[in-house]
């Protein structure tokens, strides 16, 4: 027994001794305990330590459009411009452009005297290599619309040829990273994931374990000179109290929080609080292909649209923290048509949705189902029902994984659902959107063509718009296109999330929309 | 007692052949298919078809279980629908993270649950009874999830005293091995009690009292030796289950271990990790229920004696 007693007394000294010996591991060298004000004040700071929600798929910047991927090559690769938060362009590896006068030809100069971060010079060899893979790439492809050609004049310049005026090109090319062909080509199937020497951006790769930790240092040849932030750590945190408390604690710098969160960071006064509309939208598509289906009608989504309390799904699905869409496209993308300059809105209203269901011939309304792919969906579908109800539309929630019911859409969309809400991020242009409406679009989910909708319209307005010389000229063909969009009522947008983005005290932060870009960071 | 040992091993195959063939089915059942997996919601039927012919996927499902299988005799646990690299290398990369917090769970849960359950099978009625035992049925109930948080952010963020995610700092296994531990050690101690109570009852230990043997010798010396052997099947059970990666506390401590590895290849359906990582646990797990026999068999003369003649 006294033996036994022993034993427990030098269990408890042992933890005693663990738990008070040893200092914890350096972060960014916040203080220690945020909620003392007396630990001692930090050194100069040269880490951050920021938090990846997933795993990524692939270090390869043409490979993936995964963000968790993205927000680490948007660092370590750069393209021909850097497209800054309010959309305009920074010269980067490219000084200018030309444009040619019937707007099929763009004719980049490339900056001297860049060079990857294995030494080698960034030539135009390397540029029109990795458009050439881009193009090859379909998935990428997407962002370099009407490319058809890409070819070197001379040493300094390159030359792009498009089958069409475009004007999103020149935003949207800058979308695609300039990778060292040499590395690239002598990497293989490794590049994507390893580390490599294939970038030319202000910071480069040091380790990358994608299950754990992937960490970037400042490249000290950057053209701009070397970043103020010299090491960052990308950690893999996918639970989002986990990373609560990481950042309450000061094991991570910044992180962004729900709504639910919010009045706890607002609360500590070591951490700076700023929201920001993010680039995503939630809405509600409706299938409009089933003919024997009453969705089919216009009026009848319409009549789904009138009913729609957008308010209440913000309340109760984000906690509030969302602004309403009544455009599609998120309002912080330059060229997107803003909720205010819409002609058309779909504001709610039960008598005038109950009289377009009569005047399409349900007047006592129809069944329907709402497929859900769980997550923010659940009460987003929850509060669908109970509006449908209102104008006599019986719907029934069918619960499902996200990517399966969007995989049945695709395989069978004329019957399989009727309705599901869903969200979708954007990148830097209305274009992309206008994208889902194209005449070879028809296999996919969200594309919903019917006898009613005018391809050839449709079609027609996306090349008026994007031969505009201004974003003024082409914010207003959007609008038109988008007009007639709402009016055919595939997609009911709901809101616009907005993202509260938390940081250290210490850290000057530059809020983005999109994804980070850390050379504009520093620590006090 | 060679052949006992050949024969448990014998006994895996058929086991694991079921195992094999219930995971591959399950994953064959459900919705999706690796072309839309892969390539996205862009990529146009025709490419989808093509890629599913390129990987095989429209072949029979026994043609595909067969390749499967042949490729496993092969130690071929397929490619990663996601980064493309053999499954075989991720889970192996991950395995020493959740090796190591079953380990250290289990030995955590076998150093506080056994010699609890001791002390309140000498201590019947006592206060080192009643309080060990009251808190090994109430202990269980408490969520892992729930107890993860709790843990996190007494010793993570309020006191400071480990780091609240990775374990890259050794002092990262802490808080998911004390969480993991605590159930089972509950477990331990009502296990070990029960069997050691029934132990101290029967005649031969009545014998070595009567004896004159002191107290300490009949419990460690007599007692145990008979008392433990259950215990040692529920510790190689505890282990197995460990071993298959908690998802829910890697998930909440941000270890790189199999669970999240595994619900990371779900979310993505990456359906070779996800049959992968399901096998490769479920061969371990009747691995240690087989040595956890042998090691009883080992313990237990009575077994030992029966498979020697």
């Amino acid at each position: 027994m006294k033996r036994f007693l022993s034993l427990c007394l030098a269990l408890v000294m042992l933890l005693a001794l663990v738990a008070c010996g040893g200092d914890k591991p350096a972060t960014s060298g916040a203080p220690s305990n945020p909620s003392n004000p007396s630990s001692p004040a930090a050194p100069s700071r040269t880490k951050l330590v920021y938090p990846l929600t997933g795993i990524g798929k692939s270090m390869d910047p043409h490979a993936t459009t995964m963000s968790v991927d993205m927000m680490v090559t948007e660092q370590v690769y750069e393209g021909m411009h850097h497209i800054k938060e309010d959309g305009t362009l920074e010269p980067c590896l490219a000084t200018g452009y030309e444009i040619s006068a019937d707007g099929l030809t763009y004719t980049y100069k490339l900056r001297q005297g860049i060079k990857f971060h294995n030494g080698d010079p960034v030539t135009v060899e390397d540029v029109v290599y990795s458009f050439q893979r881009c193009i090859d790439n379909k998935y990428r492809g997407s962002w370099l619309p009407n490319l058809t050609a890409v070819e070197a004049i001379g040493t300094d310049a390159v030359k792009f040829t498009l089958s069409a005026p475009n004007a999103v090109f020149e935003t949207s090319m800058n979308m695609v990273p300039v990778v060292c062909k040499k590395v690239v080509e002598e990497m293989g199937d490794n590049f994507a994931l390893q580390v490599s020497e294939a970038g030319s951006g202000p910071y480069r790769f040091v380790s990358y374990d994608p299950n754990n930790k992937i960490v970037l240092e400042a490249n000290p040849d950057y053209w701009r000179g070397e970043a103020a932030i010299k090491t960052i750590e990308y950690v893999i945190i996918t639970d989002a109290a986990a990373r609560l408390m990481a950042l309450e604690s000061g094991d991570i710098d910044f992180s962004a929080v729900s709504a639910n969160d919010l009045a706890i960071v607002q609360a500590n006064k070591n951490l700076v609080v700023e929201p920001v509309t993010a680039r995503a939208t939630y809405f509600i598509a409706l299938n409009t292909r089933n003919d024997k289906s009453p969705l089919y009608d216009k009026r009848v989504r319409q009549a789904i649209a009138y009913c729609v309390n957008k308010e209440d799904i913000i309340a109760i699905a984000v906690s509030g923290q969302a602004v309403v869409a009544d455009t599609f496209v998120s309002p912080s993308i330059p060229d997107a048509p803003k909720n205010e300059e819409m002609p058309l809105r779909y504001t709610r209203n039960i008598e005038k949705a109950k009289a377009l269901l009569k005047e399409a011939g349900y007047p006592n309304g129809f069944e329907m189902t709402i497929s859900c792919g769980g997550g923010t969906y659940i009460p987003i579908s929850e509060v669908f029902l109970e509006n449908l109800a209102e104008i006599g539309i019986k719907a029934t929630i069918q619960n499902g994984e996200k990517a399966s019911l969007l995989s049945d859409a695709q395989t069978n969309p004329e019957t399989v659902y009727d309705t599901f809400p869903f969200g979708w991020s954007w990148g830097v242009s209305y274009n992309e959107y206008a994208g889902w409406y194209r005449s070879d679009a028809e296999h996919l989910p969200h594309a919903y063509q019917n006898k009613e909708f005018d391809q050839a319209l449709v079609d027609s307005m996306k090349v008026d718009a994007l031969a505009a010389k201004s974003l003024e000229a082409r914010k207003a063909g959007w609008a038109k296109l988008d007009e007639y969009l709402t009016d055919f009522c595939a997609i009911i947008p709901l809101y616009n999330t907005i993202n509260n983005q938390v940081w250290n005290k210490d850290l000057n932060a530059v809020t983005y929309s999109l994804r980070p870009y850390f050379y504009d960071w520093s620590w006090k | 007692m060679g052949r006992y040992v050949l024969k448990r091993f014998l006994l895996l195959i058929p086991v694991l052949l079921v195992a094999s063939f219930m995971i591959y089915g399950l994953m064959a059942l459900a919705p999706g298919d690796p072309g839309t997996a892969i390539l996205g919601t862009d990529a146009t039927p025709e490419e989808i078809k093509a890629y599913n012919h390129a990987v095989g996927f429209d072949r029979p499902f026994l043609v595909r279980y067969g390749n499967f299988l042949s490729d496993l005799l092969r130690g071929d646990l397929g490619i990663s629908y996601r980064t493309k690299q053999p499954v075989m290398n991720e889970i192996l990369a991950r395995m020493p993270v959740t090796a190591t917090i079953a380990c250290l769970s289990v030995l955590t849960a076998a150093l506080v649950g056994v010699p609890l359950g001791v002390l309140a099978s000498v201590k019947q009625g006592g206060l080192w009874d009643t309080l060990p035992t009251s808190m090994s049925m109430v202990i269980p109930a408490i969520p892992g999830f729930w107890l993860g948080m709790l843990l996190l952010y007494l010793f993570a963020f309020k006191l400071d005293l480990v780091p609240s995610f990775g374990v890259e700092d050794p002092l990262g296994y802490l808080l998911p091995v004390f969480a993991n531990s605590f159930g089972s050690a509950a477990r331990l101690q009502r296990y070990t009690r029960s069997s050691m109570v029934d132990i101290l009852q029967t005649d031969y230990v009545r014998t070595a009292r009567a004896k004159g043997a002191k107290e300490r010798v009949v419990i460690w010396k007599h007692a145990m030796r008979n008392g433990l052997l259950p215990v040692v099947t529920s510790i190689g059970s505890t282990l197995g289950a460990m071993l298959g990666g908690a998802i829910v506390m890697e998930s909440l401590f941000s270890l790189p271990g199999l669970g999240t590895l595994t619900l990371t290849a779900l979310n993505m359906r990456d359906a070779p990790t996800v049959v992968a990582s399901a096998l490769f646990v479920s061969v371990l797990f009747n691995t240690i229920l087989v040595l956890t026999d042998l090691a009883t068999a080992f313990l237990d003369p009575r077994v030992k004696a029966r498979y020697s003649k």
